[in-house]
């Protein structure tokens, strides 16, 4: 259409999408942002960033009428697409209140969650109410896998009886697992779970240092090359991975050091109202307990993608990075700084940037690859 | 003045937007998010142009279509038949969307 008006919904519109992205970026307008309502847990995950989950009930939260302000406040500066996460979001009493207020501000919320909490209760104000998607995490297919990694016996049922809880009221519901070595030989049967109950599973295979330097959970890492063979195995995600591929594998080479979208569109903000680039990156905080979102953002949050690297830098010149999974934060938490690299993501840069070149100089031509080389 | 060139039938509908829809502005650009139902993603976002906001904003549920219609060739340089089209098709996306309601 046409002279009058444009209906279209935006992800039906390439055009409008690709205009909206770019002012989007141009005006650093924090269009999507994760809001960790609290870091405790009621399981207690051998790989968690956030720790020993205990200390976390003596941790600072925001009361409910701070969180109401800055979701206004959020939402006056921009923001569409929310994720309320945790620790476990669910344990907030307020939660629903805080979900409620969300979706009222015009939030498209997407809600990470445990699902052992899940009760008809949150499944009827979600099918009320409908979150984006509300993302259950599984580390394994049975029982025992799940509960090796989450250290809580009759988690694993209390997660699939909140999945199917959410399905009876027909709310959109995604898995996701990280895999590491209690649980990588379970991957196949977590996608025929997922394709059980025809819903979407993701996986991560990223593992960092706790957020207090502990290192233990690296030991739980699967090998970057295992990471990278269990993306390119499934034709969806190897698709997907070509289609990123070939449309930025002549990205410029730049020192700048953060070329994500930390600080640009996205943001988090933690439990204590502590606002930063992202969740990773803590070494830039703005306090809402003491000013508004808006000038957080405009003031010190925007600071970060001024960052350059040092001039000897090797990622700055290096064909990998566009798909090693590059992350400033990500080398701080495993070395204390920012700028020396890490030897598991650039194992998986390389690994993964030529498997892809192979399939897309090789013999598996297919019609992704055709489509982009047309545009 | 009553210049109605539209269907008789659809002239006289008088629609009124839902009490669940959020009108954002982000980035330059008017979004109308639904805040109830079942499915909140961009599939269920609509982007309006100027002429759609005013649309929008007409429909409050006293003006007929025609009404709307002629307000729009007061409003904006649009030739008639075409944008009456644009303006019942419009009408039966937001519908069918579940943003607004027919009142009569």
């Amino acid at each position: 259409m046409n002279t009058l008006c444009n209906q279209q919904p935006p992800m039906a519109d390439r055009t409008f999408l690709a205009r909206f992205h770019r002012k989007l970026i141009d005006d650093r307008v924090p269009l999507t942002g994760s809001f960790a309502l609290t870091h405790r847990c009621n399981l207690n995950c051998v790989h968690c960033y956030l720790g020993d989950h205990r200390r976390a009930v003596l941790e600072p939260e925001m009361d409910t009428s701070r969180i109401l302000s800055v979701l206004d406040e959020i939402a006056e500066a921009g923001c569409l697409f929310l994720v309320l996460t945790g620790g476990e979001p669910l344990l907030r009493e307020d939660f629903c209140r805080i979900y409620t207020h969300a979706r009222e501000r015009g939030l498209l919320v997407s809600v990470f969650t445990n699902g052992t909490l899940i009760s008809d209760g949150i499944a009827s104000l979600f099918a009320d109410r409908s979150p984006q998607c509300v993302e259950i995490t599984l580390y394994g297919a049975v029982p025992e896998t799940h509960e090796r990694i989450t250290g809580v016996g009759g988690s694993f049922r209390a997660a699939v009886s909140g999945i199917e809880t959410l399905l009876k009221y027909h709310v959109r519901v995604k898995l996701k697992t990280i895999l590491m070595r209690q649980n990588l030989g379970e991957f196949e049967d977590l996608e025929e779970l997922a394709e059980s109950y025809g819903i979407g599973l993701r996986h991560d295979a990223m593992i960092f240092p706790r957020f207090n330097g502990d290192r233990s959970p690296l030991d739980l890492r699967i090998d970057a090359r295992e990471a990278v063979d269990v993306d390119l195995a499934n034709p969806d995600r190897r698709d997907k991975w070509l289609e990123f591929f070939l449309r930025t594998r002549n990205t410029p080479f730049s020192n700048q050091l953060y070329r994500c979208g930390a600080g640009v569109t996205n943001f988090h903000v933690d439990p204590a109202g502590m606002l930063q680039p992202c969740l990773m990156m803590s070494g830039i905080q703005y306090d809402l307990n003491k000013g508004r979102f808006i000038d957080g953002w405009n003031g010190c949050i925007a600071t970060l993608q001024t960052r350059k690297a040092p001039v000897r830098f090797p990622c700055n010149t290096c064909s990998y990075r566009p798909v090693c999974g590059f992350c400033p934060p990500f080398f701080n938490l495993e070395s204390g700084s920012e700028t020396v690299i890490s030897d598991f993501l650039c194992k998986m840069g390389q690994y993964r940037y030529h498997s892809l070149e192979r399939m897309a100089s090789g013999g598996s031509r297919n019609a992704v690859i055709e489509t982009i080389q047309e545009r | 003045m009553y210049t109605m060139r539209m269907d008789p039938t659809r002239g006289r509908d008088i629609y009124r937007k839902k009490e669940h829809v959020v009108v954002r502005e982000i980035a330059g650009e008017t979004l109308l998010v639904p805040v109830r139902g079942r499915l909140a993603d961009m599939q269920r976002v609509f982007t309006l142009n100027g002429m759609g906001r005013y649309i929008w904003e007409n429909l409050d549920g006293q003006r007929d279509l025609s009404d709307i219609a002629d307000n729009i060739r007061g409003d904006f340089e649009t030739t008639g038949v075409d944008s009456e089209t644009d303006l019942i098709q419009f009408i039966d996306d937001l519908q069918k969307a579940e943003l607004i309601e027919k009142v009569s």
